[in-house]
């Protein structure tokens, strides 16, 4: 017996996607909260960037010790990366505030789309695997 | 839960945006005040925001904002010429409040914006959450 999801790497790519658009989306959520607030700098983190090395973490994983043939591998959850660097071309103003609405609503919109984009490709890949099950059951 | 953190987080923006709006109604009612109860005309109010720890790791520590505190204006007051005003100096001079309608009105569009920028979060979190939910239906 494997395990049908996590052997499937998209399910998986796609997983890691997910953990870190809504991450993400907890980030814009603290940068809107705090618009008003004097010396607040914007948190961000790089998706992309995100994304990849949680990928590349995937195929070689820091993997858990097994001590049976049956025992699941456990998924390596990708801690986030803690970088929050300052954005440089952020005109920061009086008050030492540099959130910036507009780039906010932008990145909660596309962040949103992202969520929805992999939950979508989840949602393909299973539909395929029922299907398979599906036609196999049906001979 | 990630997406719990970012109702969490625009919950405590909306909050404080709230009480932002309801200081500038308090402001603008009280414009032409006279007599409060610790004596002279009414000052102007103004809320002072921070941000506030809700308990998360890492990168989004202080993720929320709170009220740190109500600044009310030390600003000179409106002065008018009124001698047959009950408040009247022996000058016949009247003070009114220091609040300025116009600097109310911008800051209360501020505040409504911030607050719509709060709910525009909860919207996509929402949406997230159902796209998420949506995975189930492979069917």
């Amino acid at each position: 017996m494997f395990d049908i999801t996590s052997g499937n790497k998209m399910i998986q790519t796609m997983d890691q996607a997910l953990t870190l658009a809504s991450k993400r989306q907890a980030f814009i959520a603290s940068n809107l909260a705090n618009l008003d607030t004097p010396g607040y700098r914007t948190k961000d983190f790089s998706f992309e960037g995100a994304l990849k090395s949680a990928v590349e973490g995937q195929i070689s994983p820091t993997s858990l010790t097994t001590t049976h043939a049956m025992h699941l591998q456990g998924s390596t959850s990708s801690s986030l990366p803690a970088s929050t660097d300052a954005l440089k071309p952020n005109a920061e103003r009086n008050d030492g505030n540099d959130v910036n609405l507009d780039r906010e609503n932008m990145l909660l919109s596309r962040t949103q789309g992202a969520y929805q984009n992999a939950s979508t490709l989840i949602q393909v890949e299973l539909r395929k695997l029922y299907l398979l099950i599906r036609e196999a059951s049906a001979h | 839960m990630s997406i719990k953190q970012i109702l969490d987080i625009a919950s405590t923006g909306m909050a404080a945006q709230r009480l932002r709006v309801q200081l500038i109604a308090a402001n603008i009612a009280n414009s032409e005040t006279t007599r409060t109860k610790e004596g002279g005309p009414y000052r102007r109010k103004d809320a002072v925001f921070a941000s506030k720890d809700l308990g998360f790791a890492g990168a989004l520590a202080n993720a929320g904002v709170r009220i740190a505190g109500v600044k009310t204006s030390q600003e000179p007051f409106l002065t008018r010429f009124e001698p047959g005003h009950p408040d009247a100096d022996p000058d016949g001079v009247v003070s009114y409040p220091n609040v300025n309608p116009v600097e109310e009105m911008v800051n209360l569009t501020e505040a409504s914006r911030a607050y719509e920028a709060n709910i525009a979060v909860v919207r996509a979190a929402k949406a997230m959450a159902t796209s998420a939910l949506d995975i189930l239906r492979v069917q």
